[in-house]
């Protein structure tokens, strides 16, 4: 007799176990794993008494500790600060907390600070998804030269592009902020989606040097700003995109992007491909956008030039707002000098640009950690305890509290 | 000054690759490399199939959440023993099976203690199922019970979860032809019980 092919009836049912409780079992094996792994050595120590767990504590004291390892993605590792992840293809990192991060082709992402209570990253390039395990115990917090996005439990995506910022919110609640952002704020749901316009440039002035881009930027003003908020319908709740008020500008070159527009970028227009005007104003001399710089850095520290970056940040620095861009720009600069180049008293002046520019707060204790440590490795007792001070007022529960209580000690 | 609390754990990277592309061949092979990542991706993938066949077997959730955590205990104490990785999921649903095979055991002793209430397949349709459909599925349930676990279990994993002919068979530990044998003997039996072959008579 044929056997009759139809389709499983248990698709007319309610899911045998719902995804709650495949968790708890999931939870229940993890744990049996853990107590099988254990009951065994526990019976070999009451088996073998006194002398071999003499030996064992020698052993354990005079064995050698292996190196931490240094972030790179090979079986289990720590994500330490500067760990980066590139994805030429696609691919998903998942970490111990149960947490992804998905990363789509040619996205790139750098951990800033990887600490019991908070992850924060930097999307440098591309489109990186994050599913956050809900309740868990680190804060996460997605740096972009853009905007800033908190989240605690939740997945969202988040992608920049040479144009703009988009994030994306598939479930729970993200905060964004930024300059750019519409009201500075702005709380996202799931299924709404916000997009942030990278500045736009005007005017760029063709570098002297080939290999060495502008060195001054001409910042936008508010008005430049365009975003743009959707959800999907209905609409939990509608996302105030307020206009934000345009600011007098000494040089707006081009008229301000009308919100919820779409992003243009014109392409830019060299001063030399014009005969001078004897009379006009010099020409606006304009930096790359403020993503570039990093990149540049960035791209320079692959090639083993970490001194040029750091000179390409320094010229940056020297004319850049004090936005969340040049925050990160210094505590780059500062990481390479303390890092890779042994210029502890470079460090420590670029860690305190970090601190006085306040952003982004997510690494304002890692800074002033490592302005710390940078003013006592350049013989600076004083002031390195002085930061130490602070950092214990300002972080009692950092991080580096042990470090810096040490440094702080008289 | 005081005693400063140890600080969480940091993040650990478990694993980095393209979940979706990865073969349960491939997973078993990390698995067995101890990667606690291709373990959680192997539950994951393979939990909601197993719960599926403990359930619709037992008719019990609590007993159905016992045998998928047994069977995923013994899955990965004896990954080794898997000689087909591919084959997993069939090899999983016989250790389920196996789990709840020793259950109805246990169900035999308790008998004479304990009044069993367990669901039927009508008690637990889903809510956009008809009225008829539910008619249909307790008199597909009032069969199934009449039916000897070596015809009751390969119809469940056939007919109710969805496994192939041959996920089937590794899960019942017998061979395709049996298995194809057993099918239709349950079948007949289902008929006779829902009077499906008067119908057709």
């Amino acid at each position: 007799m044929p056997v009759p092919d139809r389709a499983p009836i248990e698709a007319e049912l309610t899911p045998a176990l719902d995804e709650a409780e495949l968790a708890q079992v999931w939870r229940r094996v993890r744990d049996a794993q853990a107590e099988a792994r254990v009951a065994p050595s526990r019976r070999r120590w009451v088996v073998a008494g006194v002398a071999v767990a003499a030996a064992a504590a020698v052993v354990l004291t005079a064995w050698p500790r292996a190196p931490r390892p240094s972030g790179a993605l090979h079986g289990d590792v720590t994500l330490t600060a500067g760990a980066r992840l590139d994805a030429p293809v696609a691919r998903t990192v998942a970490l111990d907390d149960g947490s992804r991060v998905a990363l789509a082709p040619a996205a790139q992402l750098e951990v800033l600070a990887n600490e019991g209570d908070k992850f924060v990253t930097a999307v440098r390039r591309g489109k990186v998804g994050f599913d956050v395990r809900p309740g868990g115990p680190r804060k996460w917090i997605i740096e972009t030269d853009l905007a800033t996005v908190e989240v605690v439990g939740t997945a969202f995506a988040v992608e920049r592009s040479a144009t703009e910022l988009a994030v994306t919110v598939d479930r729970g609640v993200v905060m964004v902020r930024g300059e750019r952002v519409p009201g500075r704020v702005v709380r996202l749901t799931a299924g709404q989606h916000l997009e942030v316009a990278a500045p736009e440039v005007a005017v760029a002035a063709p570098p002297v040097d080939a290999d060495r881009p502008p060195t001054t930027v001409v910042s936008p003003t508010p008005a430049q700003v365009t975003a743009q908020v959707t959800a999907p319908a209905p609409a939990p709740a509608p996302v105030p995109v307020p206009t934000p008020a345009p600011v007098p500008t000494p040089a707006p070159v081009t008229a301000p992007a009308p919100v919820l527009a779409p992003v243009t970028v014109p392409a830019p227009v060299t001063a030399q491909a014009t005969a001078p005007d004897p009379v006009a104003p010099p020409p606006l001399v304009v930096a790359p956008p403020p993503r570039s710089i990093i990149d540049r850095a960035d791209e320079l520290v692959a090639q083993g030039q970490p001194a040029r970056a750091a000179d390409e940040l320094t010229a940056y620095l020297a004319g850049a707002d004090r936005d969340a861009t040049a925050g990160l720009a210094a505590f780059l600069l500062g990481r390479l000098a303390q890092d890779q180049l042994a210029q502890p008293a470079r460090a420590a002046s670029a860690f305190g640009q970090v601190l006085a520019i306040g952003s982004p707060r997510a690494i304002q204790d890692e800074a002033l950690a490592r302005q710390a440590r940078a003013l006592a490795t350049s013989g600076r007792v004083d002031a390195a305890r002085g930061a130490a001070q602070a950092y214990l007022q300002r972080f009692s529960a950092g991080a580096h509290r042990a470090e810096m209580a040490r440094l702080a000690a008289p | 000054m005081s005693a400063l609390a140890s600080p969480r754990a940091r993040l650990q990277v478990v694993d980095v690759t393209t979940a979706l592309v990865v073969t349960d061949a491939e997973l078993v092979a990390r698995a067995l490399t101890g990667d606690a990542w291709a373990e959680e991706m192997i539950y994951r993938r393979h939990a909601p199939q197993v719960a599926s066949v403990a359930r619709r077997l037992l008719r019990d959730p609590v007993e159905a959440a016992d045998v998928v955590q047994d069977t995923f205990l013994i899955a990965f104490q004896q990954l080794r023993a898997l000689a087909e990785p591919a084959a997993l999921r069939g090899w999983l649903g016989r250790i389920a099976v196996s789990r709840v095979h020793r259950r109805w055991r246990w169900q035999r002793v308790r008998f004479w203690t304990t009044q069993g209430d367990d669901e039927s397949l009508a008690d637990v349709a889903d809510a956009h199922v008809s009225p008829e459909r539910c008619t249909e599925l307790a008199l597909l349930d009032g069969a199934l019970r009449t039916l000897p676990a070596k015809l009751q279990v390969p119809w469940v994993l056939r007919h109710v979860v969805g496994y192939s002919l041959d996920e089937v068979a590794t899960a019942c530990d017998c061979s395709l032809a049996s298995v194809k044998r057993y099918l239709a003997k349950a079948e007949a039996a289902i008929d006779l019980h829902t009077g499906r072959e008067d119908a057709r008579a």
